[in-house]
């Protein structure tokens, strides 16, 4: 009975038109007031789900991209990017999937390489005359590749929740394989729905033109030395790369390239605070709705049904695909990972896969449960920057979250692609 | 008379002794009052960390929970003479002390604060484990040692000459391998499941705190409670201690395999200068005589 | 009125309406501006903590305890004041609603009954923000010596600010005006 209303007031508040943090935040109260829990226990979730340190890197990624924006740095970026693959059809999209697969392997954090990474080239794709559903989705779809590269603290979380029995060492070989695959699905991508959607392609510019536009936009490309430097030599963590990188851009648009007014300053510190207030809000609300799963246990009960349907491996496999999908419709990264690994790993190791070649797959689908609403910080945080609307990104949503599946479905079916590496350096 | 399940949380996984003790506690509950009473586990931090866990017991959210007590101490003080380095002797002097009465009054201590202390259970003893070897204390000497966000681990990092640098449990091994940090401590159990060990391959026995951790109970349920209900609560929490401690005992001997095969130096070391340079520590933390005399009695405890 | 929702032309903002309106809208704008003054200004404090914080462990070679927490205090202000901000401009990210193609009277009162959601969201987050910092108020955080409470002050005050912007929304759509969002 709980779970009929949450689910049909959350339903119900999306269909006439209401922020999903809003349709998510009443349909928990209604389950809490129905409950008679204590009503600020779902506050005091929402306040704790927005107060992790890492997530901080979301505030300041995203106000060092606007700085880049307001003070110049994006339109040298551009133009070297531009010199560079502007002559190949889908150009700047397969750049944005090489630099955020870059960096989300460095940050580990989807969720942080979007706003980072987000900030800088969504604005500029929409410059250069591109949908921003297409900007949006190429770039939340190559900061996923992040979870499964090392270095990931969403391993460690695996490796916990599977009760110790798998070594990180491990979990970082086997993630080898399928992140390459993930990134040539991205890129293929890419290509053919910037193909089909005919985005212009420009003329070769000539070398000169490449060398000199990359000597301009050298020194705000120091900003991504700064970040994947910065927090791979373990000088920084990924919050404090990003207010690092800030302190640089705000440096360097003041007194070197002297561009940026005090006007454009206050501008893009309000516009860091606005999306970040949304997104991390959204954050604290997705924290509130899942731990009313929790109470419920509704990963139990779906462990229960899963292993009552077949007892071939492959199709049980498949069949635990789908329950990590559709939980991770509904739970954050963290949360996903530690309720559905204790449930599923049993059943998967009894029908033969190994414990390792699982967590790869529990991190492929947490990464698409972080694109899909309503729970998903990704995605909502792709719209946010892009300023564009749920239904609009999801109209160009599917090339992409197709190609992530044939790559889950591959990594599923094909133990090799996870073993592979691991097997040959143990 | 209609049955109820209550809500215990607790951050560790579904196999880790706290966990099997209150489920076993459970059964031993149900069974005192005739299928009335049962509790339900949320493990691996299904209802939050250690310190939302306490802000939802305050709330009535929740009803039985298990946290250390090193997060306790900011809402108990008396949980923070526990926690002080070097304040027990060894295992057996921990379990005498809080088996006996000094263990029910900082238990008690709690109840001013809306919860039930029912039991101490173990935590083993945390030492520093680190990257490069810590053989004396000068060793440790500006070393970037991950701490807890506890003002008791700062000042006591800070004492020993580390540079005490707190960060969440889940960065720690991030933290390990890139050298963000050069260290960190805790108990073996810990020391093996964050596979730190893969990185800091060296454990310096030092130690230095015995931090236990506390099984509580919402008061509000508590005083809902027929006074044979309470003690049927209490009986179930101190017998599900020895079946705890059992398996304590076993966790603690297979972390120490497997870190061992994996090739980890264990270094022994003098503990006289590390008593020594915490000293001070039990000045800055126990200014209330009520704690320090606790300290006193449980120094004097045979 | 029916006839008026449905011109294509542009619609009056709330800065070009007259009379009693306009001085409440301006009251309104200039709120909305003194919200996004306290998170900027929030943005900031969190910004130089954290650099602090480096500053700390590598020059002074002694970490800062306190910098993490007060970051993460500051946090949920900017985020509390921004997100009722953010009411406001009509930014919360949403589908569109299925009422797209109904009769504009409908679509009326959906708008209110979404913005009456958000009235009542925000009433429970300011209930629920008081009763967490009142449980709070007496213990102190590890590592910054000030109450644990304050970490829940910023959702008494944010839920607040979510009604009174959702009441402006409501306003504005009632007579069909345009809320033009401040430093965006
Ligand atoms: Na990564
Ligand atoms: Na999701």
């Amino acid at each position: 009975m709980a779970l009929t209303i949450l689910c049909l007031t959350f339903v119900l508040g999306l269909l006439v038109g209401m922020p999903v943090v809003f349709a998510i935040g009443l349909s928990s109260l209604a389950t809490v007031l129905y409950e008679g829990l204590p009503v600020a226990v779902v506050f005091q979730r929402m306040a704790a789900g927005m107060n992790v340190f890492a997530f901080l890197t979301i505030p300041f990624f995203i106000f060092t991209g606007e700085l880049m924006m307001y003070g110049g740095i994006a339109d040298r970026i551009i133009r070297c990017s531009k010199a560079l693959v502007g002559h190949v059809r889908g150009g700047l999209g397969m750049t944005n999937v090489v630099a955020c697969t870059m960096f989300g392997g460095v940050s580990g954090s989807p969720v942080a390489d979007v706003s980072a990474m987000g900030s800088a080239l969504i604005p500029l794709m929409k410059k250069e005359g591109i949908d921003a559903d297409y900007a949006v989705n190429v770039t939340t779809y190559s900061s996923l590749v992040g979870a499964v590269m090392p270095t990931s603290h969403n391993m460690i979380i695996y490796s916990l929740a599977a009760g110790g029995i798998v070594s990180m060492n491990s979990l970082i070989m086997a993630g080898a394989v399928p992140a390459v695959i993930l990134s040539i699905a991205n890129l293929l991508t890419a290509y053919f729905v910037a193909r089909a959607r005919n985005y212009p392609r420009g003329q070769f510019p000539g070398w000169h033109e490449v060398a000199l536009s990359l000597a301009v936009a050298l020194p705000g490309l120091f900003i991504m030395v700064i970040i994947v430097g910065g927090i791979l030599s373990g000088v920084f963590t990924a919050a404090e790369a990003g207010a690092v990188a800030a302190l640089y851009a705000l440096l360097l648009t003041v007194f070197v390239y002297r561009s940026l007014s005090w006007q454009h300053f206050l501008k893009a510190a309000a516009k860091a605070s606005k999306t970040t207030g949304i997104v991390l809000l959204l954050v604290g609300i997705s924290t509130m709705f899942g731990y009313l799963m929790s109470i419920y246990g509704v990963a139990e009960l779906a462990g229960q049904f899963l292993s009552s349907i077949s007892t071939t491996p492959w199709v049980v496999f498949i069949l635990v695909d789908i329950a990590l999908f559709v939980f991770g419709i509904f739970l954050d990264m963290a949360a996903h990972i530690l309720v559905c690994t204790p449930i599923f790993l049993p059943i998967v190791v009894q029908y033969g896969m190994d414990p390792v070649q699982f967590g790869i797959i529990v991190l492929l689908n947490c990464t698409i449960g972080l694109n899909t609403p309503p729970v998903g910080a990704a995605f909502y945080l792709g719209c946010a920057i892009g300023e564009v609307s749920v239904s609009k990104v999801v109209r160009s949503i599917w090339p992409f979250m197709a190609a992530l599946w044939v790559t889950l479905l591959i990594v599923t079916l094909v133990p090799e692609t996870s073993m592979f590496v691991h097997d040959l350096l143990k | 008379v209609e049955a109820r399940t209550f809500r215990a949380a607790d951050v560790q996984p579904p196999d880790y002794p706290t966990v099997k003790a209150v489920n076993f506690m459970s059964d031993e509950l149900s069974k005192a009052t005739d299928g009335k009473y049962s509790i339900k586990v949320f493990p691996s931090s299904q209802l939050g960390s250690e310190k939302d866990t306490i802000e939802q017991i305050k709330l009535g959210a929740i009803d039985f929970l298990r946290v250390n007590a090193g997060t306790l101490n900011t809402i108990c003080p008396a949980m923070t003479v526990p926690v002080m380095p070097f304040v027990f002797r060894d295992v057996d002097h921990f379990h005498h002390v809080v088996d006996g009465p000094i263990g029910d009054e900082i238990l008690a201590d709690c109840e001013a604060h809306g919860m039930v202390g029912l039991a101490f259970y173990d935590s083993g003893s945390r030492s520093f484990y680190t990257r490069n070897p810590v053989r004396s204390i000068d060793d440790l000497k500006g070393l970037k040692i991950r701490v807890q966000q506890s003002d008791v681990w700062v000042a006591m990092m800070k004492l020993l000459g580390a540079n005490p640098t707190p960060m969440p449990t889940g960065e720690v091994f991030t933290g390990l391998k890139t050298g963000l940090i050069d260290g960190a401590e805790n108990n073996w159990p810990t020391y093996q499941t964050s596979h730190a060990y893969e990185v800091a391959k060296y454990y310096t026995l030092d130690e230095h705190s015995m931090a236990p951790d506390v099984l509580l109970m919402s008061k509000k349920v508590y005083d809902s409670f027929t006074p044979e209900e309470q003690a049927a609560v209490r009986k179930a929490a101190k017998d599900s201690v020895p079946y705890m401690r059992q398996l304590w005992a076993e966790l603690e001997s297979q972390s120490q395999d497997i870190v061992g095969k994996a090739g980890v130096e264990v270094i022994t070391i003098d503990k006289a200068p590390f008593q020594a340079a915490m000293k001070p520590l039990y000045d800055e933390f126990l200014t209330d005589p009520a704690l320090k005399d606790l300290l006193q009695r449980i120094a004097d405890f045979k | 009125m029916a006839a008026n929702l449905q011109t294509p032309t542009r619609r009056l903002t709330t800065e070009e309406v007259g009379g009693t309106l306009a001085v409440y809208f301006r009251f309104q704008a200039r709120l909305s501006r003194i919200c996004l003054k306290f998170a900027v200004l929030g943005l900031i404090i969190i910004l130089l903590a954290v650099l602090y914080q480096i500053w700390g462990r590598y020059v002074m070679n002694d970490s800062p305890s306190w910098t993490e927490i007060l970051a993460l205090v500051v946090v949920l202000y900017v985020t509390c004041f921004a997100a009722a901000v953010g009411v406001r401009d009509g930014r919360h990210i949403g589908m569109e609603s299925f009422l797209a193609f109904a009769p504009p009277r409908v679509r009326l009162w959906a708008d209110i009954a979404v913005y009456l959601g958000m009235m009542v969201f925000g009433a429970f987050m300011s209930y629920g923000g008081t009763v967490l910092a009142g449980e709070m108020w007496e213990y102190v955080n590890p590592g910054l010596p000030i109450s644990q409470g304050w970490s829940y002050v910023p959702l008494a005050v944010g839920g607040l600010l979510i009604i009174i912007f959702a009441i402006e929304r409501i306003i504005a759509r009632v007579n069909n005006l345009e809320v033009v969002p401040s430093w965006h």
